[in-house]
């Protein structure tokens, strides 16, 4: 697979970051380089090998699943910029 | 009596328990040094009234007996901990305004062992950094000089403040935190002591994180044995932090 100069104008505006035109073909080049590296990684023969999420075998602790506070409401909006009628107040973003 | 802060957490604690220095004369003697440091930019949000309201009730329960090791010792607390009350933005522009409702579990339990906060302690923006010159106060600056050359010298980071206040006996020790070597290369820039804790040790409840699986909260102090005392009240398992043991 092979990135080129229209598909990273692509990743780019997807990720709201502007690239000048001129610029694009360095950054193809690099989406290239990585996507090499995953390639290369693939090549390496993992049959019968046992995934490994962890070092350790020890499951996370867990706590009880009932309620241990709450009613905090003027607590966790008493750093709002802007709250109103027991909510976080922001700009709109959506139109 | 102006040297009181230059003692070490275990000096402090036999002289406080025999009676012989109050917390308040500790804490006094310290918040004089802060005030005649400002250059170090060590400390940058300062708290002498929690910390007298500390001292005396720190003096109350050593007269009663119950004295545990950190009781009337007065400590510098890291930007990037909580503290109820009190502005904690790890050194950015971006938490300018932000006091906590809440206490992180470490500096809770520094309090709870009748410990002295003195105030917040510089330190690089979020953590991120290895020179304390990325921080929204400005830089932190090492006590230290390289012999007669008056240049500053940085105190290394994140936790430089911490660093900078242990080795200039502004108070008798400090918390930290290392995600890759933010307690252990300031302490190494100043001559002081510093541990990264084994993960899990402390709580990181409360402490703005960096990097969650690699944080942890360390003490700061000026020798080994101040070290091993004050991990002592910090550490313990927390059910607010579920990696914690």
């Amino acid at each position: 697979m092979s990135i080129d100069t229209a598909t990273a104008a692509k990743v780019a505006k997807l990720a709201r970051i502007r690239v000048e035109d001129d610029e694009l073909p360095a950054l193809a080049q690099e989406f290239n380089t990585i996507l090499g590296f995953i390639e290369q990684v693939s090549e390496v023969d993992v049959d019968g090998v046992e995934p490994m999420g962890s070092g350790t075998p020890m499951r996370l602790k867990r706590r009880d699943d009932a309620v241990s506070d709450g009613d905090l409401q003027g607590k966790v909006l008493s750093n709002a910029p802007d709250a109103r009628e027991g909510f976080f107040s922001v700009p709109k973003v959506v139109e | 009596m102006s040297e009181l802060n230059k003692q070490t957490i275990a000096e402090a604690r036999a002289r406080l328990r025999a009676g012989d220095i109050t917390s308040v004369e500790l804490t006094d003697a310290c918040l004089s040094a802060i005030e005649a440091a400002g250059e170090l930019n060590a400390f940058v949000h300062h708290t002498p009234e929690i910390a007298h309201d500390r001292a005396k009730a720190a003096d109350v329960r050593i007269k009663a007996g119950d004295a545990p090791d950190m009781c009337g010792i007065p400590l510098g607390i890291k930007d990037l901990f909580c503290t109820k009350g009190v502005p904690s933005q790890a050194a950015s522009g971006i938490l300018n305004g932000f006091t906590p409702e809440y206490e992180s579990t470490v500096s809770q339990n520094l309090a709870d062992a009748g410990s002295v906060m003195l105030g917040k302690l510089n330190m690089d923006e979020f953590a991120m950094g290895s020179s304390n010159e990325t921080s929204v106060y400005g830089n932190a600056v090492n006590p230290w000089r390289a012999g007669n050359d008056p240049s500053a010298l940085t105190p290394g980071g994140s936790s430089g403040g911490s660093a900078s206040a242990v080795s200039a006996d502004l108070c008798l020790a400090a918390t930290g935190t290392d995600t890759g070597g933010s307690i252990r290369q300031p302490a190494a820039f100043t001559g002081i002591t510093g541990i990264k804790p084994t993960y899990g040790r402390c709580s990181r409840w409360g402490i703005v994180a960096f990097a969650s699986s690699l944080d942890q909260a360390g003490p700061m102090t000026k020798s080994v044995r101040d070290a091993a005392i004050m991990l002592e009240a910090m550490c313990g398992h927390d059910i607010k932090d579920s990696t914690s043991s």
